[in-house]
Parts: structure tokens; C-alpha cells; sequence
């Protein structure tokens, strides 16, 4: 995401701070967001709309690589939520729903109570590997089928009820 | 005749091309130690510098780091100043504040916090006779 006064740089200021952004990811958050504030401040405060290409250089020269600010940042001390969030779910566990999905419609019959139990376990279990691995294939299937298995079971205890 | 002269202008070349060689190598590893002793010597000295800056008043950061960045061994690049002042910031031994600028956004002004002032005391008191401890060694190393 960039501030408005981000928009107004130079496309080479604002492909610099890209790159800044992109570099830090694995360094500190808070302190990230800091260099990169501060970074761009830096940016606003040296240059206007009017500066020419080889002022913009000239700028950035001064401010150095990118590696050099990142080489100078506090490393990140565990995953970030983005990186945990992208953590994929394996194929395997994207299966334990489903077959407890199908139980479930198998087990709705003889015991209506576990198997209407079952297919929510399923249901918010798929639910929670969707979440984790931020939408693969296996994941939306699960989810699909859970749904699936818990409205059938739904159907027949209202069936059976009535 | 011929071939001992030949002989020997090749045992020369290969003489000076190695000597080159070895001048070369000793160059760069002079300069990659220097590098190394100034990385080393800066995170020791650069944050207490930094707080010296603002020990005059509030400042805003491209101003700081123009104030710094003159001193070539001190600061490498302008920007590594930034990372720096995060963490002094979140040590508590600097403060922000925006201020309204007279042309442009309004700017982030760093100032020394209470820490900060007794921070930078402590060292200044030290950094004298340390100095001169070291310069005094050095000295009679030579």
C-alpha cells in the first residue's frame, strides 16, 4: 500500500520504496514500517515534482541500496502472519473432511445425532483448512463437500422428525 | 644467447604479473578489513552521534541525515540512518513529533528523550579518555 504523497514521487523513488518494502519483509515489522515512513518522509522532503531524473539518482545515491538498509534492520523474530498464513495445507488434510463427510451421510441413517455431528466437525474442520492455506484446490473441495454432506444430513433429520 | 635472453624476460613478466597479482590481493583484503573495522566501530559509536545531532533541538529526518552524512566514515549511506532511528525510538532514547512544515507535508521531528539525554551523558563521559586510551596505544605501536 502506498501513502498519497508516495503517488507523487518520481516512478524511480516509488519503484525504490517497492523495493525497500519487498526487501524488509523478512526484517521486524514495526521497525520495517518505520524505515519505510521514514524512507519515503526522506523522499517527499528531498525531491518535488519538478526534479529531474538525475536528481532523483543523485537522492537515492545518497539514501544507498537497498540491501545496505535492510543489512542495518532488525531481522523479523518469528514468521510473520503473512508468511504463517501462506503456509500450504497438505493434500492429506484436505481429505480428513471429506471422509468424515461421508461418514457422516453414511452414519445419518443408523445414528442421526453423530452423524449430524460429524458433518459439522467436518464442515469447520475444512473451514479452518481453507483459512490456513489461503484457498487451494483441495481446501475448497473439502469445504464444498462438508457443505454438501451437512445439508443432506440436515434434509434427512428434518425427514426424519417430521 | 637468444633463448636465455627470451628465458628470462618471461621469467620477468612472470615475476612482475605475480607480484601485480599479490599487490592486488593485498589491496582488497586491506580494503574489505577496513570495511569490516568500520562496520564494527560504527554500531558502537553511530547511535550516540545520532543522539548528539538532536541534542540541539528537534530535527527532521533528511535534515539529520544531512547533518551526518558529511562524515563519510561515520555514516555509510543515508539511508541505514532510518533502521537506526526506529530502534532509538523504540529503546525510548528519542521521541517523534509532527510539526507543520513551511513548504510541503508536515515532517516527523525527532528529539532526545529524558533517556536519551542521560544516555548520551554516560557515553560522552567515557568517549574522552577511551579515546584517548586507544590513540595512545596506537601510538606506540608505531
Amino acid at each position: 500500500m502506498t501513502s498519497p504523497s508516495e503517488d507523487q514521487l518520481h516512478p524511480v523513488a516509488q519503484q525504490y520504496l517497492r523495493d525497500l518494502r519487498s526487501s524488509l519483509q523478512y526484517s521486524d515489522p514495526a521497525e520495517a514500517q518505520d524505515t519505510i515512513n521514514a524512507v519515503s518522509e526522506h523522499l517527499s522532503e528531498a525531491l518535488t515534482p519538478q526534479s529531474s531524473a538525475q536528481e532523483v539518482q543523485a537522492v537515492l545515491d545518497a539514501l544507498g541500496p537497498v540491501e545496505s538498509i535492510v543489512r542495518e534492520s532488525t531481522p523479523a523474530s518469528h514468521p510473520t502472519s503473512a508468511q504463517a498464513a501462506s503456509t500450504p495445507a497438505t493434500p492429506q488434510s484436505a481429505l480428513i473432511p471429506m471422509i468424515l463427510a461421508v461418514t457422516a451421510l453414511v452414519l445419518v441413517v443408523l445414528l442421526p445425532h453423530v452423524g449430524a455431528l460429524l458433518s459439522l466437525a467436518a464442515l469447520a474442520y475444512s473451514l479452518v483448512i481453507l483459512k490456513r492455506s489461503g484457498g487451494s484446490v483441495g481446501s475448497k473441495w473439502a469445504v464444498a463437500v462438508s457443505s454438501i454432506a451437512l445439508i443432506l444430513v440436515l434434509v434427512v433429520l428434518a425427514g426424519l422428525v417430521v | 644467447m637468444i633463448s636465455f635472453c627470451v628465458t628470462s624476460q618471461i621469467a620477468l613478466h612472470s615475476k612482475k604479473h605475480y607480484l601485480a597479482s599479490q599487490g592486488c590481493w593485498y589491496r582488497q583484503n586491506m580494503a574489505s578489513d577496513k570495511q569490516a573495522v568500520l562496520t564494527q566501530l560504527r554500531r558502537g559509536v553511530l547511535e550516540y552521534c545520532v543522539l548528539a545531532t538532536m541534542s540541539n533541538g528537534p530535527i527532521y529526518g533528511l535534515e539529520l541525515a544531512t547533518a551526518l552524512s558529511s562524515n563519510k566514515y561515520l555514516v555509510a549511506t543515508e539511508g541505514t540512518l532510518y533502521p537506526l532511528l526506529s530502534r532509538l525510538r523504540k529503546q525510548g532514547l528519542i521521541e517523534s513529533t509532527w510539526q507543520e512544515s513551511p513548504s510541503g507535508p508536515p515532517r516527523r521531528y525527532y528529539q532526545l528523550s529524558t533517556q536519551g539525554e542521560i544516555a548520551l551523558a554516560a557515553f560522552t563521559e567515557v568517549w574522552n579518555p577511551f579515546q584517548q586510551e586507544v590513540s595512545s596505544i596506537l601510538k606506540e605501536s608505531q
